[in-house]
């Protein structure tokens, strides 16, 4: 593993849980010798999604701004950790909103032969276990290996010594993992979900319409 | 009877979900129903930053459009709210909305409203994690749930069984304000997992949650009292 990517969907930036979390994961990679980068979505320049649909027609988003920066970083690494606070009982609407300029990697998966953790902080009060599901979830649609997630309480700014030991056996998991890749049978997985089996019939419904969808998973070879 | 429908698309007035609130809106004003379509890609809604500053004091610390937008909420008896399906969840542009609503999820304020949610979705994943949800945070401030409705669309058309639901939800949501069906708040509030463990939460001396502890304050010393709200 050569490089980590993190990132994080905290308006706080670098002055939370989440970040203090992506630290104490990035010693143990640094440890390693392992290059480490945050992209802290906060400071970003990210336009909302406007449904023009050409990254499914022409394959690519005409908006100009700092999302393909960040899709380029990760494509360029092999481990990619995705962090977002509890906001209403889901992600923040801040990492939702580059979540959804981020179609053409969920369409055609392109995150192939790497790793993905997720990270979360809450105030201890409801269901945390959903950022994970839901982040895990797209990452392993987009063609990573999704390895585990971990939750932090972040009230007063500081790890426990358990948050702290479980963020650090987090990172252990994904240098292993990441080892084992060869291990991981990625299309089994993927074609084993529901939304696998919906985006399948969705591109074999709108071929003529998302063509550049169509013409990626025809050359994989997922459809006929 | 006043119904405010909230347009998270951003192909708004386009779209399969300004498609699905129009067909409503035509029940409505059959009806003699005053309708309001407010898309959210056409305000001014900033990030929110999560300073906290809503638990403490009640109110957001950021000018902008949020303000307006739920204030027409609060003026309105019936409200629909209505996303696509991005990513397997409501727009980001909506999820904003909502983080930058959060103090009135943690002190219901829409106390004796009506509330539906729609969601238009290309079949791929499950549509129903959105309308739920839509409809919790509703539910959460107090608002009656009425229905959902879920479209599955091609090429942006919504087909005529889906705009009969929509109109059946319409004539559900006059008749059920009509009944002036109760829901009980309290109970759901209060009694709900997710609610005791706000209530610990916020007695556990978070300095940050005085508003909201303050606004259970008066809950629990008007029940002792036996005042009802």
């Amino acid at each position: 593993m050569k490089k980590v990517l993190a990132i994080n969907g905290s308006p706080h930036g670098l002055w939370g849980t989440c970040s203090n979390i992506i630290n104490v994961m990035f010693e143990e990679f640094e440890k390693h010798n392992i290059e480490t980068e945050m992209v802290n979505v906060v400071e970003l320049k990210i336009k909302t999604c406007k449904g023009c649909a050409v990254c499914l027609t022409k394959g690519v988003c005409p908006m100009k701004d700092d999302v393909k920066g960040l899709q380029d970083k990760m494509i360029e690494a092999d481990g990619i950790i995705t962090a977002s606070p509890l906001f209403l009982n889901h992600i923040s609407g801040l990492l939702k909103i580059f979540l959804d300029r981020c179609l053409p990697i969920g369409h055609r998966p392109v995150l192939h032969g790497k790793v993905a953790v997720s990270v979360a902080s809450y105030g201890g009060v409801g269901n945390v276990e959903v950022i994970g599901d839901y982040l895990l979830e797209f990452m392993q649609g987009s063609g990573a290996r999704p390895v585990g997630e971990i939750h932090a309480i972040g009230v007063d700014g500081k790890l426990s010594e358990q948050e702290q030991k479980n963020a650090v056996k987090l990172a252990v998991d994904m240098l292993e993992d990441y080892k084992n890749l060869d291990s991981y049978d990625w299309h089994s997985d993927y074609m084993s979900r529901d939304n696998a089996r919906g985006m399948k019939e969705f591109i074999n419904n709108t071929k003529d319409f998302a063509t550049a969808d169509y013409e990626f998973w025809k050359e994989k070879g997922w459809i006929d | 009877m006043k119904v405010l429908a909230i347009n998270g698309s951003p192909h708004y007035p386009h779209g399969s979900c300004s498609s699905m609130i129009n067909n409503m809106f035509r029940e409505f004003k059959n009806q003699g129903v005053e309708t309001e379509h407010l898309a959210l890609y056409e305000k001014k809604i900033k990030i929110c930053d999560g300073c906290g500053k809503c638990n403490k004091e009640g109110t957001c610390h950021i000018d902008d459009d949020v303000k307006e937008i739920q204030g027409k909420m609060i003026d309105a008896d019936g409200i629909v709210l209505a996303s696509p399906l991005y990513c397997g969840h409501i727009t980001g542009v909506f999820k904003n909305f909502l983080d930058r609503s959060l103090s009135m999820g943690q002190n219901p304020c829409l106390k004796g409203k009506y509330a539906a949610s729609l969601c238009a979705y290309g079949g791929v994943a499950n549509p129903d994690i959105a309308t739920d949800f839509l409809l919790n945070f509703v539910l959460g401030m107090g608002a009656y749930p009425v229905g959902k409705v879920i479209a599955t669309t091609e090429a942006l058309i919504v087909n005529d069984d889906d705009k009969a639901k929509t109109r059946r939800l319409a004539l559900e949501m006059i008749e059920v304000f009509d009944e002036r069906k109760a829901f009980d708040i309290e109970k759901y509030s209060f009694d709900s997992e997710f609610s005791k463990g706000l209530q610990s939460f916020i007695e556990n001396g978070c300095y940050f949650l005085s508003k909201d502890f303050g606004y259970r304050e008066v809950i629990r010393r008007e029940e002792a009292e036996g005042v009802s709200l």
